[in-house]
């Protein structure tokens, strides 16, 4: 008894400024609930997914009940969600010729139930692919005013700050809330001052985190993964996604971290949406100007940002930019990033700046071995579209399914920016482009002679094709970055099998 | 029948007559066979220079050879001896003497070395082994590998020609960046061919060599492969002429015509299909597209019905004296052209090797060929191959596939421009280099290489003197 009495005592010394007696302790964090509580939801949704490739005849469509925690953040009925799980991105998995993907097709609505059993239907918003959260605005006939977190702007996480995060169990448990006490273990200053806390993440994911005193901090997410690691900074101006995908690695895992309300105001008062344009200037791995590399170049102080690789035809090589180019001011502010973990911070202050918006940059260009101070105007352009945004074509009778070809596609493998085709996804291999020998990643560009410029002309081919009955095709296509004939041989169905 | 026409002839008066007379009479052959090649026979153990982990290390090895004249030539591959700073050869008769290197093709994986034969201290003539003829091969012939199987010198094992003219595709690389077997076809054996057999002499029952050994397939039983002695026969006179082979190169890929003869609308076994022209390329140059059909080169009709065939027409190019207007017929969309292009010559796929010992890493020169692998615009530059763990130059982020562009201001084009400005650095001991790079042959960035000078003198000489343990 004595020693378990010691133990106790020890611990309140360590974890309380001011030693509270238990029944106030329980009475904080019962207030804690009572505030914070009833804007924690739970989002059930059924998702469904699709296999590719081989994995397509193996596992066809499942589908998947999802449940998850929500929180409203705005009175009207917007609902913050954990972005990964709700709007997961296409898995491939490997094999040369026979590998497949799983894609996920997103839900047309939501189900959200409040704290008190309220049930709605929701909408997905839209998602910051930075942030990895997602929005859903619950639907109703009369204005909402719905139990909204709130949010104390002015809170700071502090080092070995004890907080409360709560959570939700799952289904099994009936969704009931839970909390957990727990420190903020480090302050992170990427992409802005965060604080990360550890253990919380079966279900506090998406959870807010209050003070013992009450304050909301702010919610739980998985630590933006950015791409300095190696390749330099990316991340600028909404390309995080596509340098992540040109690296083709994610240093480290992700981990759960606190967000504070600085990072996400600018996202409940104006909620990503779907669809919507995302800033692009089109710059790869950037670096930061540190006193190093400063004093080294002879440039008078640190901070700024080294390009890595300037995208042919993107809004910075329109407007001039190119790889090596230093930039020191954008919109007359100081670009203050002077280590390489900062510079982030630089892509998200860029992309708050939105589609069409003018930065005017100040830069130093490298002349000769001497810097020169210049100036350029950048329009920020529209991210392109990735290869994963594209539809997957099935052309059955050939036994190959294609994509129309995107830039990412071209600058990932080097390729010339002009180039058009429909790029092979996959193969089956007793098909007839199988036994043909077209391979996956081959991007078809002739088929008998006539060009291919999209998925669309190859099917318009493939339908003639198929009217003329003809035996055999021959198609012109890019493997690797060398061009190649493949010999196809056909047998379309005679007349009136098909 | 072969078989037993053979048997037929070797079998002597001596032999009793029925199967164990046919028995005797084929081993007797073998062994007459054997007795010509064997005092020829070679074990080749190269001390060469490998760059390991961002330093310069000296490894060793074992590989087989045949010596082909009175000389003491020897001809062995270009992976054992081609780039070797030291060769020690053992004969059949256990004698050991020291070899020179007299050159190498690595696109035929063939090199020649010279033994010197003054420090010979035996008592037997070397007595050379003659060549036969490979064109003259077909499937079931007896042949013989001899050589070191794992070390093991002296080894013969036994077989039959399992496919005169098997093709291994033109995608072999002998090392990083250097493509190997473009010019040949191979001979397939069933005769055990296992590391260490290379550059060892394939053998007909006649005691002629009809290839050498190269390479074997470790997934697989029973199937290796030997360079045909025709091709090597070629390659060997160039070297002793010239010490290496100078080839033409037009930057074209081919693809065989078969399936395609009707699309193309060509008949009678004509033409082979263009399938890459490499940009900037003579071919290019000459106005060549993919999807004509090469009728004649040099005034003599092409035919590549399948891709067995494609290394005849890689080494007819080849062959053409580099810088020579070539003529070509050229059948495009239905109609036959003639254009004329003129050859350059082809280049080493890799680079030259060099150890910045003074930074922690190692280097490569940047060949086209390279520069066209790592889809770089020009072959400028040079690649790291590899830094040493907690090195200065992997401190300072440099690491293998980067492309160093420019060192301390200077932009370094060539292996020999960076070799310069290093040499100059490391004189002048400057404790801070700024180094441009194209990080993983993309991006471009900056790094700061802090050289510390002082540590390496000391730490680094015993280590540089050890040499590695063997391998096959």
């Amino acid at each position: 008894m004595i020693h378990a009495r010691l133990v106790a005592f020890t611990m309140m010394c360590l974890t309380l400024a001011l030693p509270l007696r238990a029944d106030d302790r329980q009475q904080q964090l019962q207030q804690i609930m009572d505030k914070v509580g009833p804007s924690v939801v739970t989002v059930q949704f059924t998702m469904k997914m699709r296999g590719g490739g081989q994995l397509g005849s193996m596992m066809g469509e499942q589908e998947r009940q999802v449940s998850m925690l929500g929180v409203i953040v705005r009175a009207d009925g917007l609902v913050l969600v954990p972005g990964n799980e709700i709007d997961p991105p296409e898995q491939s998995i490997g094999g040369r010729s026979g590998g497949g993907s799983v894609s996920f097709d997103k839900p047309e609505d939501y189900g959200v139930t409040l704290a008190d059993g309220k049930e709605y239907r929701a909408k997905l918003l839209g998602k910051d692919e930075e942030m990895d959260l997602a929005f859903l605005q619950i639907e109703s006939q009369e204005p909402l005013v719905l139990p909204a977190l709130q949010f104390s702007p002015d809170a700071q996480p502090q080092i070995a700050q004890e907080v409360v995060v709560i959570g939700m169990h799952p289904k099994a448990y009936g969704f009931a809330r839970k909390f957990k006490i727990t420190r903020v273990n480090s302050l992170l200053e990427k992409p802005c001052a965060m604080a990360t806390t550890e253990d919380v993440l079966n279900g506090y994911l998406g959870g807010p985190v209050a003070s013992f005193d009450g304050q909301v901090l702010g919610i739980i997410g998985l630590r933006p993964v950015t791409e300095e690691g190696g390749g330099g900074g990316g991340g600028m101006g909404g390309i995080g996604r596509l340098a992540r995908m040109f690296l083709g690695s994610t240093p480290g895992g992700p981990e759960p971290t606190l967000f504070p309300y600085d990072l996400l105001s600018d996202m409940i008062t104006n909620p990503p949406k779907s669809g919507s344009k995302k800033p692009w200037i089109g710059v790869m791995g950037m670096q930061a100007l540190t006193k190093e590399l400063a004093e080294t170049l002879g440039i008078p102080k640190p901070g700024g940002v080294i390009l890595g690789e300037v995208l042919a035809d993107s809004p910075a090589a329109v407007a001039g930019l190119r790889s090596g180019d230093i930039l020191t001011q954008y919109n007359d502010k100081p670009v203050e990033i002077s280590k390489d973990e900062e510079v982030a911070k630089f892509g998200m202050a860029l992309r708050r700046l939105g589609v069409g918006a003018e930065v005017a940059f100040t830069y130093w260009r490298d002349e000769n071995g001497a810097y020169a101070s210049k100036t350029a105007t950048v329009t920020l352009g529209e991210s392109p579209p990735t290869q994963a945004d594209m539809e997957e074509k099935d052309q059955s009778e050939v036994g190959m399914k294609v994509k129309d070809v995107t830039y990412e596609l071209l600058q990932r493998r080097k390729l010339p920016a002009t180039t058009k085709g429909a790029v092979v996804t996959t193969v089956e291999r007793a098909g007839w482009a199988g036994l043909g020998g077209l391979k996956r990643g081959d991007i078809v560009q002739k088929i008998d002679d006539v060009e291919v410029k999209s998925v669309e002309e190859l099917e318009a081919r493939l339908k003639e094709a198929k009217a003329a009955k003809k035996g055999e095709m021959v198609f012109f296509v890019l493997r690797d970055d060398k061009t190649e004939f493949v010999h196809v041989e056909t047998e379309w169905a005679p007349k009136g099998k098909e | 029948m072969p078989a037993l026409c053979l048997l037929a002839q070797g079998s002597d008066e001596a032999a009793p007559a029925g199967t164990l007379g046919v028995e005797a009479g084929l081993e007797a052959r073998i062994q007459q066979a054997r007795d010509r090649v064997y005092p020829a026979l070679v074990n080749i153990q190269p001390v060469r220079d490998e760059y390991v982990g961002g330093k310069k290390v000296q490894r060793t090895a074992t590989g087989s050879g045949v010596i082909f004249d009175t000389q003491g030539h020897a001809v062995t591959n270009y992976h054992v001896a081609g780039k070797a700073k030291k060769l020690i050869v053992t004969l059949s008769n256990k004698e050991k003497i020291h070899a020179d290197l007299v050159g190498g093709d690595p696109w035929t994986d063939i090199a020649v070395i010279k033994l010197r034969i003054e420090e010979y201290k035996g008592t037997e003539a070397i007595r050379p082994a003659a060549f036969g003829r490979s064109a003259l091969l077909v499937e079931g012939d007896f042949v013989m590998a001899m050589g070191s199987p794992l070390a093991l010198a002296r080894s013969i094992s036994f077989g039959v020609v399992s496919c005169r003219d098997r093709a291994l595709g033109s995608d072999m690389e002998l090392e990083d960046f250097q493509r190997t077997g473009s010019f040949n076809t191979w001979i397939q054996t069933d005769a055990a061919i296992n590391p260490g057999n290379s550059g060892g002499p394939m053998v007909n029952l006649a005691g002629e060599v009809v290839g050498i050994n190269a390479r074997g397939n470790s997934g697989a039983n029973n199937i290796g492969f030997a360079i045909p002695i025709d091709i090597v026969k070629e390659v060997i006179d160039q070297i002793l002429k010239t010490g290496t082979v100078t080839r033409s190169w037009i930057g074209a890929e081919w693809q065989p015509i078969d399936q395609f003869e009707e699309h193309f609308q060509v008949s009678g076994g004509r033409g082979v299909l263009l399938g890459h022209v490499i940009p900037g390329g003579p071919a290019a140059k000459a106005g060549l597209q993919p999807g004509d059909i090469l009728l004649t080169y040099d005034g003599a009709p092409v035919s590549a019905r399948f891709t067995e065939q494609l290394p005849d027409l890689e080494k007819r190019i080849a062959d053409t004296p580099v810088g020579k207007e070539v003529s070509l017929h050229v059948l495009r969309g239905g109609t036959e052209t003639e254009l004329t292009l003129t050859t350059i010559r082809l280049e080493e796929g890799a680079g030259e090797d060099y150890e910045c010992k003074a930074w922690e890493f190692t280097v490569k020169g940047i060949t086209s060929e390279m520069a066209r692998d790592l889809k770089l615009e020009a072959p400028k530059g040079v690649l790291v191959t590899g830094s040493q763990a907690a090195g200065d130059a992997r401190k300072a982020g440099l690491d293998n596939g980067d492309v160093l562009l420019e060192v301390g201001g200077k932009p370094v084009g060539s292996l020999e421009e960076f070799i310069g400005a290093y040499e100059q650095f490391v004189d002048e001991k400057r404790a801070k280099v700024l180094i441009k790079i194209l990080k993983s042959a993309r991006t471009q960035r900056l790094v700061v290489l802090e050289a510390e000078y002082e540590k390496k003198s000391d730490e680094k000489r015993p280590e540089e003197a050890g040499t590695e343990g063997k391998e096959n």
